[in-house]
């Protein structure tokens, strides 16, 4: 297979090599590419002269003035600028740089004395109203806390009374023996159930009387 | 995909020790003709990485019949003590916009104008008369 229609002047666009055969059934080039710089000028176009632009003497004349004038322009110009630019330069003189530093460190300083004055103001004002809004605060909360204080003790009180009259109640190692011979005596049997009706039934299986030889303290045999 | 310029194109300001020029080079796309004018070294090619852009040139007039272009006359006359070269096209216009002298191709292009022009109304009055005798 080869690429049909081919030359130097064509393959170019085909993206390929002249030796490249590709797997293609027919590849025909439509466009021509660039002429190769090798290549002579193409056959049609041998004895070709381009026409040169024809310009009056007067004007050829005029342009050589205009030239020649512009190019001296740009000359003076140039050295002019070039003048300027050196006379622009900063002088590196020591005592003149100081007085320099100095100036500009009285200008920013005085600046900045202003700007703290200024803000020294505005810290004064808001200060004093943090101030105000912690006062307020504090009482606030001083308020509260005696509120909460005698809240607290009124419970307090409440509790302890509370405690007073149950304490008469209770049992101590003094009425500690009483208290058992009490229980022993009057055994309560849980073991019941109230109806809807408000009847009490009594459970089938009376309560196991404490044996005395589970009560008995173990004694350790060795 | 267009291949993008791979460096600011307000210049990288890398300074090499060879000769410089101010002139265009063309952004924008096909038949949208938009310059940069910049500093760069005399030898780089078009669309290397300039130096320093320092204006621009949009070559097709507005809604207004204006052709904008803006210069950075600082950096311009800076460029220029440093001995930088001025293409003709930028110095043609650093002259319409009175930096520079004017240049004598501004010269020549309107004498040229001025020159069709005249011919043109004489043209026209030929024909009228010849439309006059008819």
């Amino acid at each position: 297979m080869r690429i049909m229609n081919t030359n130097t002047l064509t393959t170019g666009i085909t993206r390929f090599c002249d030796t490249f055969i590709p797997n293609s059934v027919y590849t025909q080039c439509v466009r021509w590419k660039r002429k190769p710089i090798w290549l002579p000028p193409v056959k049609s176009k041998m004895f070709r002269i381009p026409k040169r632009p024809v310009i009056s003497t007067e004007e050829v004349l005029e342009l050589q003035r205009l030239n020649n004038n512009y190019r001296t322009y740009m000359t003076s110009l140039r050295s002019y600028l070039c003048h300027f630019e050196m006379q622009n330069k900063v002088q590196l003189d020591k005592e003149s740089i100081k007085q320099a530093e100095e100036e500009d460190f009285q200008t920013c300083s005085a600046i900045n004395d202003e700007w703290n004055a200024e803000v020294a103001k505005q810290r004064e004002v808001r200060l004093a109203n943090v101030r105000e809004k912690r006062k307020k605060y504090n009482l606030r909360k001083l308020l509260d806390k005696e509120k909460h204080e005698i809240k607290r003790k009124k419970y307090v009180d409440k509790q302890i009374k509370k405690a007073k009259e149950e304490a008469v109640t209770f049992i101590t190692a003094e009425n500690v023996d009483a208290a058992i011979e009490e229980c022993l005596a009057n055994i309560v049997d849980h073991n019941r159930a109230l109806d809807l009706q408000g009847n009490w039934h009594d459970g089938t299986y009376s309560p196991v009387p404490p044996l005395e030889e589970t009560q008995k303290p173990a004694v350790v045999k060795n | 995909m267009p291949r993008l310029p791979l460096h600011p194109s307000s210049g990288t300001s890398i300074i090499t020790p060879f000769a410089k020029a101010i002139r265009f080079v063309r952004y924008g796309c096909t038949n949208r003709p938009f310059y940069h004018i910049i500093v760069i070294d005399v030898k780089k090619r078009h669309k290397k990485p300039p130096i320093e852009q320092v204006g621009t040139y949009d070559p097709i007039p507005n809604i207004y019949n204006e052709k904008l272009v803006s210069f950075n006359f600082e950096r311009i006359q800076y460029w220029l003590t440093k001995g930088a070269q001025v293409s003709k096209p930028v110095a043609d216009l650093l002259g319409l916009a009175g930096f520079l002298p004017v240049h004598p191709k501004t010269y020549m292009r309107a004498w040229r104008n001025r020159i069709i022009i005249k011919e043109s109304a004489k043209e026209n009055i030929f024909q009228e008369q010849a439309a006059s005798k008819n």
